[in-house]
């Protein structure tokens, strides 16, 4: 008995010992782990009951009761009284411009784009992937160029892009838009031809089968029911807008359901086709003294407003526009899954806010809530494969979207915002409005010393590499005839559609930050070189596809080139984040020289 | 109580002689355990605490794993090892072996008193770290270092004994002194093993105690990065040699 006491008392006195030898602080604060506890959480699919949800940076590590327990140092952002939805996932819109700033703003943390200029989806795609980086705006995924026929759909918009006029040519055609980048193949095809003209049926085929063997979804622009039906029939992973034919839809629904083909509705813009003007509520849910206790500066909807209530349709043609809601409905019941999309920005929408008025388009329809929810989230997930998104669950993204209103009692709940979380970080759509306004002079760059600009960045080669472009170049510092400058070598190929290669100088080492050109009326600088046009690129976030251009030419002197950027819209110069100096013209060797590089008031 | 009970009973009782009786002989020998404990104290308390401006805890956590290692070396090594040899020699051994208590038991005696000053010099060397130190471990990080350096005794008390059952008294100190000092230093314990030239880094893995000590900071995550299971089959093999070894001699002391 003593003896047991003793083993006892050393065996406790040892536990005693090594629960007294110091810790680190607990992994949560180290980490920075956040959690949003106590809120009602749908996770996708359904509503789980009031939660904590736990992530670290962009990933969601825990959703369970009570993690405030088990990660004690975690910060808080206090959920309870609330919903926490994933975040919303437009799954038919057109992106360019800020698109994806402003989306997110609204919730939506993903837009599938269903064709824009693939530069601009080059350089969304590895947006996309900074997982851990407060991007402050939605991913995207992108169809790049769509498949059209000559002259087709698509092609109508002032630039060139690439058609396809015979099915032989599927597969290469689907390969070079694989290699240009495109997440999955966007056709469009009109089996009535009345339009515009479109690919035939046998190339409609091709095509799809040629994105399958690459391992892509292949999903179908139509606007009637043959042509869905054509699209449905020849193996389409899906349809990107409804149609509005009066007719029995019941065998097209049949085989949809059968074969999980989707159907992305797009019913916002069918709307606008159709003079539905739904946009008011829309807005007053945005603006200030809207019935959702919302930060109405948050969305600066005003600026929205022209987009929304510009209708594409002027006929009021509402009998029209409700056999697409039929139509709709008829798929959903037969069980056809359902995708909410808006085709923003087309006439009528606008990114980000317009999905919200999908989904109470797609309510009206009769589907529920929950399944309009879903439209927005696992659905798309689950139709076009995203991993790591629509849902809140372990191992996602930190996408969601904190309503201060159940959108189970009302979809139109999903508008009452109070915080929208991209990669784990709170969206704070305020801070993107500053930018610094330039309101003086500045030597960017006089090469004395060393590469380094005025705003403590380095001057760095460029190329239209990062494109899929084959141009080359090198840069140094050189030292020659008592000078100091910047020396460039290298060849333009026409592989790209505008080629360059030069010297970049961004405003910030980040490459964010813009600063604010407004106020500077010339860019000056010397420069001499291979004879020939070359070309100073102004870099601006407002800018659509291609950056601003400005021309000028050299010679075997040392010149002084002064450039007006006066004339430039000022939205342009208001938010420029670097500018480069290239030659742009095709041209198997080059090279330039420039030196005291000016930003002059 | 029947014959068997009674017969394990016996057993056990002579085991608790045989453990307080070695006990009580390693403490009346303050020349034995004075070193064995302060040494790796006082090692510690120089190059780990002392000599470590690095800051953050970083060295003196590298260094509590090594001194570690170095610490239960020597009780297992001398404890066990030598002072076999010079029980045999002074005819101990032999005493012993006419005696009730089995070999066995007078090795598992021998094993449970190297344990317990293992231990004494890890709860040293923990509060050492722990207070002037700034080490900081998890929970589990403490115990998990604490558990290897108790098993990590082992291949060094087979080591020890087989040098005390094939070496005479006086001569055994010698040859594990010349073993314990040089593989400790070139095992990285006292001085990195990454400080090594290149050559002298791949040395040090034909030593036990390198292997030893890359387990403890691998719990620690300061290890090199090689596969934990290298360590431990290395360990588990010296520990199987060195206990045949000492197997067959104490054979050979029998048969003498």
């Amino acid at each position: 008995m003593k003896k047991t006491l003793i083993t006892a008392c050393v065996l406790c006195l040892f536990a005693a010992f090594f629960m007294m030898l110091p810790s680190p602080p607990s992994a949560a604060k180290q980490a920075n782990i956040t959690i949003i506890s106590d809120a009602k959480v749908f996770d996708g699919e359904r509503w789980l009951g009031i939660r904590d949800v736990a992530f670290k940076k962009s990933m969601i590590l825990e959703v369970a009761e009570n993690l405030k327990q088990k990660y004690v140092d975690a910060n808080i952002v206090d959920g309870s009284n609330q919903y926490l939805i994933p975040g919303l996932i437009d799954a038919h819109t057109h992106a360019w411009d800020d698109a994806l700033t402003q989306a997110v703003k609204f919730g939506v943390t993903t837009e599938l784009d269903m064709f824009t200029n693939n530069i601009f989806a080059s350089v969304q795609r590895e947006m996309r992937e900074q997982h851990d980086s407060d991007i402050g705006q939605a991913d995207l995924f992108s169809a790049g160029t769509l498949v059209t026929a000559p002259k087709g759909h698509g092609t109508e918009y002032g630039f060139k892009i690439a058609t396809i006029d015979d099915y032989t040519k599927a597969d290469t055609f689907v390969v070079d838009r694989i290699n240009e980048g495109s997440d999955y193949i966007k056709i469009v095809y009109d089996a009535s031809n009345r339009h515009m003209p479109s690919i035939d049926k046998k190339t409609l085929t091709a095509v799809i089968k040629a994105s399958h063997q690459q391992g892509k979804l292949a999903v179908v622009h139509i606007s009637d029911y043959q042509s869905a039906f054509d699209a449905i029939n020849a193996g389409a992973d899906g349809l990107v807008h409804g149609f509005m034919t009066k007719i029995d839809v019941e065998a097209l629904a049949t085989t949809m359901a059968e074969n999980k083909q989707f159907m992305i509705p797009t019913l916002s813009i069918l709307a606008s086709m159709m003079g539905q003007d739904r946009s008011k509520q829309l807005i007053n849910d945005f603006s200030a003294g809207s019935r959702f206790n919302i930060d109405a500066s948050k969305f600066n909807v005003k600026e929205l407003v022209p987009q929304l209530t510009g209708l594409r349709g002027k006929h009021n043609r509402a009998g029209v526009f409700k056999q697409a809601q039929v139509n709709m409905a008829a798929l959903a019941k037969a069980g056809v899954m359902i995708l909410a999309g808006t085709d923003a920005p087309n006439p009528g929408t606008a990114h980000g806010i317009s999905l919200h008025g999908e989904l109470e388009l797609l309510v009206e329809c009769g589907l529920s809530e929950n399944q309009a929810l879903m439209a927005a989230t696992s659905n798309v997930a689950k139709a076009f494969k995203l991993a790591q998104r629509g849902y809140i669950k372990r191992d996602m993204k930190a996408d969601m979207v904190l309503l201060s209103k159940d959108p189970q009692l009302d979809i139109s709940h999903t508008r009452a915002i109070v915080k929208v979380f991209k990669n784990g970080y709170e969206i704070n759509a305020n801070k993107q409005k500053f930018s610094d306004k330039l309101t003086n002079s500045v030597k960017l760059g006089d090469f004395d010393k060393d590469l380094v600009s005025a705003f403590k960045t380095t001057w760095q080669p460029t190329s239209d590499q990062r494109f899929g472009g084959n141009s080359q170049i090198s840069i140094k510092g050189e030292h020659k005839d008592k000078r100091q400058y910047l020396a460039m070598k290298g060849e333009v190929n026409a592989t790209f559609s505008y080629p360059w290669a030069g010297a970049f100088s961004s405003f910030s080492l980040d490459n964010k930050k813009a600063v604010n050109l407004e106020e500077i009326k010339t860019i000056s600088f010397d420069a001499k070189g291979s004879e020939g046009k070359y070309k100073l690129m102004i870099f601006s976030t407002k800018q659509l596809m291609r950056p601003i251009e400005v021309e000028f030419d050299v010679n075997e002197q040392w010149q002084k080139k002064t450039l007006s950027i006066s004339q430039i819209s000022p939205v342009l110069l208001s938010s420029v984040t670097g500018i480069a100096i290239v030659a742009a013209t095709p041209n198997s060797h080059f090279e330039l020289m420039i030196d005291d590089v000016w930003l002059n008031h | 109580m029947s014959a068997s009970t009674l017969f394990s009973q016996q057993k056990v009782n002579s085991f608790k002689h045989e453990l307080l009786l070695d006990i009580k002989m390693a403490c009346r020998e303050p020349s034995f355990f004075i070193p064995t404990l302060a040494f790796p104290l006082m090692f510690y308390v120089f190059f780990g605490l002392l000599f470590s401006d690095m800051g953050k805890g970083q060295t003196s956590t590298y260094l509590l794993v090594s001194y570690g290692v170095f610490g239960i070396m020597s009780p297992a090594l001398f404890g066990f090892g030598a002072s076999v040899a010079s029980e045999r020699d002074k005819g101990w051994l032999a005493i012993k072996q006419l005696s009730p208590v089995s070999p066995w038991q007078y090795i598992a005696a021998k094993l449970f008193n190297a344990l317990i000053f293992a231990s004494v010099i890890v709860v040293g060397l923990f509060t050492l770290g722990a207070v002037f130190g700034d080490v900081l471990l998890s929970t589990w990080q403490w115990l998990s270092l604490a558990a290897l350096l108790m098993l990590g005794t082992l291949p060094f008390c087979a080591l020890g004994l087989a040098v005390g059952f094939w070496a005479k008294g006086k001569s055994a100190v010698a040859i594990l002194n010349l073993i314990f000092l040089p593989s400790a230093f070139l095992s990285g314990l006292a001085i990195p093993v990454i400080m090594f030239p290149q050559w002298l880094q791949q040395v040090a893995a034909v030593f036990p105690p390198y292997h030893l000590s890359q387990l403890g900071l691998k719990i620690v995550d300061m290890s090199l990065g090689q596969p934990a299971l290298i360590h431990i089959a290395f360990l588990v093999v010296t520990l199987i040699i060195f206990s045949v070894i000492a197997m067959k001699g104490y054979q050979r002391s029998l048969a003498n």
